[in-house]
């Protein structure tokens, strides 16, 4: 085993869900060539666990929902911010629907961005990243002390 | 969070092998090597995502008659870089260790006390980290979304596990949860926007 190269390319969260995704439905449609009196998955029990788990933990987040159209669209609507590309990587990932969310995710942000800046960033990440929130997840909150009242900006 | 890595391994491939096509046959070996494993100083591996080139295959006639190739390959790991926000889920709380986060498919995220919001404390009644402010009682609850931001990553070699070692020292201690993690990551959640992700809303 060598390693080349351990980043030659960063991959967004949509790009995984979709390739794994795609085999998994390919492979209900055309099984794979399995030898005669082998179990058919017994080298690749591995490879079948962990495909399954990554799409069940990817399907959870907002990655789900994005296809090329709108990634290309939203990265080219980043481009008139500053911003460095594993920032855009973790907008695209992550989705922060509100001020409180995006200032982790970009170094710096009050002194690189105005306050309407920020806004409108959020508001264009909202806009441009379809989501649909699971249901009753909503609900959930009522119990949780919740210190900030919830930003006006919404998925609408 | 997913990189791709660009690496190169001799693949043999078994004469049983040879009524697949070619290319399936590379993959299969590859798959079965690298997925769900980690891989020292690299991450997890996930699958191959492409074969870029494969050399001339050499056949071993005086062994069992397999086929040899250097294969170059992309393949997906999970690698998230330093400094980078993700979201998972609480997966337990300890007094000592701190939190565990899980994101289904890799567990092995811990917060430290240390890097938990100023003012977070263990609830004996509760087993639960809480995070007192201003009032409020911020609890940790189990199979809550967390945010948090990747600090350290460690990767350990862990070596063989050897099947013997098991007999001798026998007991709790010795529990695969008690061998160090060959990948963990040390993720914070003390900063305005980190932690449950309820928290922000």
């Amino acid at each position: 085993m060598e390693v080349v190269e351990l980043r030659a390319a960063h991959l967004s969260n949509a790009e995984v869900l979709s390739f794994l995704s795609d085999l998994q439905a390919d492979r209900a449609v055309n099984p794979p060539v399995v030898n005669p009196g082998v179990p058919p998955d017994v080298n690749l029990r591995d490879l079948y666990a962990i495909e399954d788990e990554v799409v069940t933990h990817l399907r959870t987040t907002p990655c789900a929902e994005q296809d090329e159209e709108c990634i290309k669209a939203f990265m080219a609507a980043l481009r008139k911010y500053d911003l460095t590309k594993g920032e855009k990587l973790m907008l695209l990932n992550l989705r922060p629907k509100s001020v409180a969310e995006l200032n982790p995710m970009v170094e710096d942000l009050d002194s690189r961005m105005k306050e309407e800046a920020q806004l409108a960033l959020v508001q264009l990440v909202t806009e441009m990243l379809p989501y649909t929130p699971p249901e009753g997840e909503g609900d959930e909150g009522g119990d949780q002390q919740t210190e900030e009242a919830g930003d006006p900006i919404d998925t609408a | 969070m997913f990189v791709l890595t660009l690496m190169r391994d001799n693949v043999r491939t078994h004469p049983a092998d040879f009524r697949k096509p070619r290319l399936n046959a590379l993959l299969d070996e590859l798959n079965a090597k690298y997925a769900n494993k980690i891989l020292h100083n690299v991450g997890l591996g996930i699958r191959v995502y492409d074969v870029l080139d494969a050399s001339e295959e050499t056949v071993h006639m005086v062994q069992d008659g397999s086929s040899q190739s250097k294969v170059t390959f992309r393949l997906i790991v999970y690698r998230p870089f330093k400094g980078e926000i993700m979201t998972g889920r609480v997966a337990h709380n300890d007094p000592r260790e701190g939190v565990r986060v899980s994101m289904d498919f890799f567990d092995d995220i811990i917060i430290p006390p240390a890097f938990m919001q100023p003012g977070t404390e263990f609830d004996e009644a509760e087993k639960l980290w809480v995070w007192r402010y201003e009032g409020s009682d911020l609890y940790m609850d189990i199979d809550e979304p967390v945010r948090f931001r990747v600090e350290v990553e460690q990767f350990v070699d862990v070596g063989p596990v050897r099947v013997g070692q098991e007999d001798t020292e026998g007991g709790a201690e010795n529990e695969a949860s008690k061998r160090p993690a060959p990948y963990s990551l040390l993720v914070s959640i003390a900063e305005p926007g980190l932690g449950l992700t309820a928290w922000w809303e």
